[in-house]
């Protein structure tokens, strides 16, 4: 019983490292919230202030919290952040306790103004961002960036349309399902799609914004190829990169 | 054993650790808690990290000079007390200094 009290404690007092998304600072208590904050559970707390924690300016520790919060602010990093499990610094917002910064050391020296390519997460970052397309984005790899090696990598993917188009091994959207794009992220399911191109097979209907059709003659013996869902990008995480000011 | 307190007192008055990035920052309890990426294996605390006590005015300026650091993802030497601030856990930084 001891263990899950503890265990209980632990897990509502750590949180996951965010970007810093709004700071606000009222009667000298800064308000602010991240990205990964989850809403405070706890009693004192009121609803409109769930997604807010606080902690006051009236101490040295809070105005050390308080440079640390900008600095995050000013340069994309991320905090973690653990609660004190009270609202003692400002009636209905949950206070907290500690506040991490989480450097990201592979930055050059002073690259403010640069563009860099990050995962899903928008805290790691792949590299520096160099020129893309509909479909792919070219970056220099961070390990070769930092040894000022030239180093292009490419993601993949397109996203952004409502649905794919998904084809059928058999008449009427019938049989097997196909997919002929690359990687594909749908922003309707969260879903990335691919394509199994070692294994081509003839498509003989399509699906396509909620109707069943036959292939025109001009796709007529159009190959597709058997579809693979995916939950995660292999380079990008759970949902599309992102291209932002480092 | 006063000579060899005196020599180690000697050795390590000015302990500092290579010039590194600074991979956390971490306000705990009135004590600014510093990790650099390149962690040292000689301090006489019980953790690798750097402190900063927060009611102490001379740390304030310390702390702003590696906050700068971070924000210019630079490198910074940092030279050490031998004093353990935060139960123990960590040296108290003297002195900062961030170069090119």
């Amino acid at each position: 019983m001891r263990q899950f009290i503890l265990l209980t404690l632990f897990a509502s007092t750590a949180a996951q490292a965010g970007l810093v998304n709004q700071v606000e600072v009222k009667n000298n208590t800064v308000l602010f919230s991240t990205e990964s904050m989850t809403d405070s559970t706890i009693s004192c707390a009121s609803n409109t202030n769930k997604k807010l924690r606080a902690f006051s300016l009236n101490t040295h520790d809070g105005r050390a919290m308080y440079s640390l919060i900008v600095t995050a602010l000013s340069k994309n990093y991320a905090v973690e952040v653990h609660s004190a499990l009270d609202c003692a610094d400002t009636q209905d917002v949950e206070r907290i306790q500690s506040l991490r910064l989480l450097a990201d050391t592979s930055r050059e020296n002073n690259i403010s103004g640069s563009i860099g390519l990050y995962k899903h997460d928008g805290v790691t970052r792949l590299g520096l961002y160099q020129s893309g397309t509909l479909g792919f984005w070219r970056y220099i790899d961070k390990d070769a960036e930092n040894s000022h090696q030239s180093a292009f990598k490419e993601v993949r993917m397109q996203f952004g349309r409502q649905s794919v188009d998904t084809y059928y091994s058999g008449l009427n959207c019938t049989g097997e399902q196909l997919f002929h794009e690359s990687l594909y992220y749908s922003t309707e399911d969260k879903t990335f799609y691919n394509s199994d191109k070692a294994n081509p097979v003839l498509a003989k209907s399509i699906y396509r914004d909620g109707a069943c059709f036959k292939p025109d003659i001009s796709s007529y013996n159009f190959k597709a190829y058997p579809l693979i869902k995916q939950t995660t990008h292999p380079v990008c995480g759970t949902g599309p990169c992102k291209i932002r000011e480092d | 054993m006063y000579k060899y307190i005196l020599a180690l007192s000697l050795a390590c008055s000015s302990c500092a650790f290579a010039s590194s990035k600074i991979k956390q920052v971490e306000l705990d309890n009135g004590v600014v808690v510093i990790l650099p990426n390149i962690v040292r294996n000689d301090s006489p605390c019980t953790t690798q990290s750097w402190g900063l006590d927060m009611s102490q005015e001379q740390d304030h300026a310390l702390y702003g000079l590696i906050l700068t650091a971070v924000a210019m993802a630079k490198p910074v030497t940092i030279e050490g007390t031998q004093v353990c601030i935060g139960n123990g856990r960590y040296e108290r930084i003297s002195k900062v200094s961030i170069k090119d």
